[in-house]
Formats: C-alpha cells, sequence, structure tokens
C-alpha cells in the first residue's frame, strides 16, 4: 500500500520534471537570438536533464522500500 | 561595439539591424542564483558530512536511498538553474537601428513583448542609484515618447550612459537623414 502511493508520488514528481524540461527546450528552441548558443545550451540542457533522470529513476527501482519502512517502523 | 550579425529576434524586419543587446546587470541576477550556489554546496557537502557523521549508513541498505534524495534534490537544483537563465537570458532590450524592442520575459509562461520607434522618442534619462550600482555601473534608463505608453523602462542594465548615448546617436542619424529625403 504505501509502496504503491510512494510510486504514485514519485510518478507525480518525474512527470512535473519532464514537463518543466519539455517547456525550458521549448523556449530555447523558440526563442533564442543565436543559433549557435541555441544548439549548444539545448545540448547541454537534454544531456544533463537526461542523465539525471535515468540515474534517478535506476535510484528508484533500486530501494527496497518495504525493507525501508520496516527498519522504520521497529 | 559587439557584432550582432548572427543574432536574429521573431518580429525582426527587412533591413533591420540589431545595434545593441541588453540584458539586466548581472549582479541583480546574482542573488537568485546565490541560492542555487548554496542548494550546491548542500549537495557537495551531504557526500562530505553523511559519511563523518552517520558511517553506518554507507554500508547499510539506505544508502540507496540516500542516493536517490540527493539525486533528485539534483534534479531540482538543475532545473531551478535553467528557470532563472531563462528569466535572465531571455528578458532583454534590443535596439536595432529602426526601433527599441522590449521583450520581458517572466518565468515560463509569462512573456510580453513591446517595441518603440526611434522617431517617437522625446527625451531620454538615466538612473543610477545607491553604492554597488555606481560602482558597477548600472541602472536606468528612462525613453519619455509621444505614444499611448509615455514611458519606456530599461531596468537594472549596465552602462545607462551608454546606452543613453547609443540612443541619443541613433536619433540624430535618423534626423539627418529625414532632413536629407525632406531636402531631395
Amino acid at each position: 500500500m504505501i509502496q504503491s502511493v510512494i510510486t504514485i508520488l514519485y510518478g507525480i514528481i518525474v512527470l512535473s520534471y519532464v514537463l518543466v524540461s519539455l517547456f525550458i527546450i521549448y523556449h530555447i528552441f523558440n526563442y533564442s537570438f543565436n543559433s549557435g548558443f541555441k544548439f549548444f545550451s539545448l545540448l547541454i540542457f537534454t544531456l544533463v536533464s537526461a542523465s539525471l533522470l535515468i540515474t534517478n529513476l535506476m535510484f528508484f527501482w533500486a530501494i527496497n522500500w518495504s525493507e525501508i519502512f520496516s527498519k522504520i517502523i521497529t | 561595439m559587439p557584432n550582432y550579425e548572427k543574432f536574429h529576434f521573431s518580429g525582426q524586419k527587412a533591413n533591420e539591424q540589431i545595434i545593441l543587446m541588453v540584458r539586466r546587470h548581472w549582479f541583480n541576477i546574482l542573488e537568485q542564483f546565490f541560492i542555487v550556489f548554496l542548494m550546491i554546496l548542500l549537495l557537495l557537502g551531504s557526500w562530505i558530512i553523511l559519511p563523518l557523521f552517520f558511517p553506518g549508513v554507507i554500508a547499510s541498505s539506505l544508502n540507496v536511498l540516500f542516493n536517490f534524495l540527493r539525486n533528485l534534490f539534483g534534479m531540482f537544483v538543475w532545473i531551478t538553474f535553467f528557470l532563472i537563465w531563462i528569466d535572465y537570458y531571455f528578458d532583454v532590450w534590443i535596439i536595432t537601428n529602426k526601433r527599441v524592442v522590449n521583450i520581458e520575459q517572466k518565468g515560463l509562461f509569462n512573456r510580453q513583448v513591446s517595441e518603440l520607434e526611434l522617431a517617437r522618442i522625446q527625451d531620454i534619462t538615466t538612473e543610477v542609484t545607491g553604492v554597488i550600482p555606481t560602482m558597477l555601473n548600472y541602472g536606468d534608463v528612462f525613453i519619455q515618447t509621444a505614444g499611448e505608453n509615455p514611458r519606456f523602462i530599461f531596468r537594472q542594465v549596465s552602462d545607462p550612459y551608454g546606452i543613453k548615448d547609443t540612443l541619443m546617436n541613433l536619433q540624430k542619424k535618423r534626423n539627418r537623414e529625414e532632413a536629407k529625403n525632406s531636402r531631395i
């Protein structure tokens, strides 16, 4: 039960992160004044954001939530 | 004079040449970036302090949880950094050979674009107030106009006196060209 709640909450966080990232990409893509700088910033932002998200998902699925909660309760 | 040949903004007219692009002074944004800097310090500090005070955590299964939380915090810092940067980088005043364009970016969902023809400029005033603005040479430039929007303001910009001179020179040049054309 607790694990499902955590997964839903985490899903909301991930979705918010992806949405904000997409809006940032949209702004950089549409409103940049210099094409060289546009592609450089898009590259940096996309690479770092995606790496952070992938590692975070890996960490999340590696956590043994039931073990952690049993430790907290006892 | 910086070269803006490779720069382009939406709504730029044919034969319109960018003379100057002005952003808020870096000191104005420093306060917000300082918060991000503190967050990064906190993040780095957690790697050093946590093993020192809680050595048992590193060896236990809780270590994965702490790594997850650190990473989540890192994601938050990264997004916050870019949100501040977008607010700064896309909030710009563009002086061209025809007009002044003010692009006001407030966060991700509020963007206002206003423009002023050079011909409508009546008077330009600069205002530098305070110790730090005086030392770092930044302040406001007020443009008095004849239009519906009587005041056009460049807020907290670098070198307000230089901007005023640029605008005055452009206006003089424009007036000379107009006088020359009317004689022909």
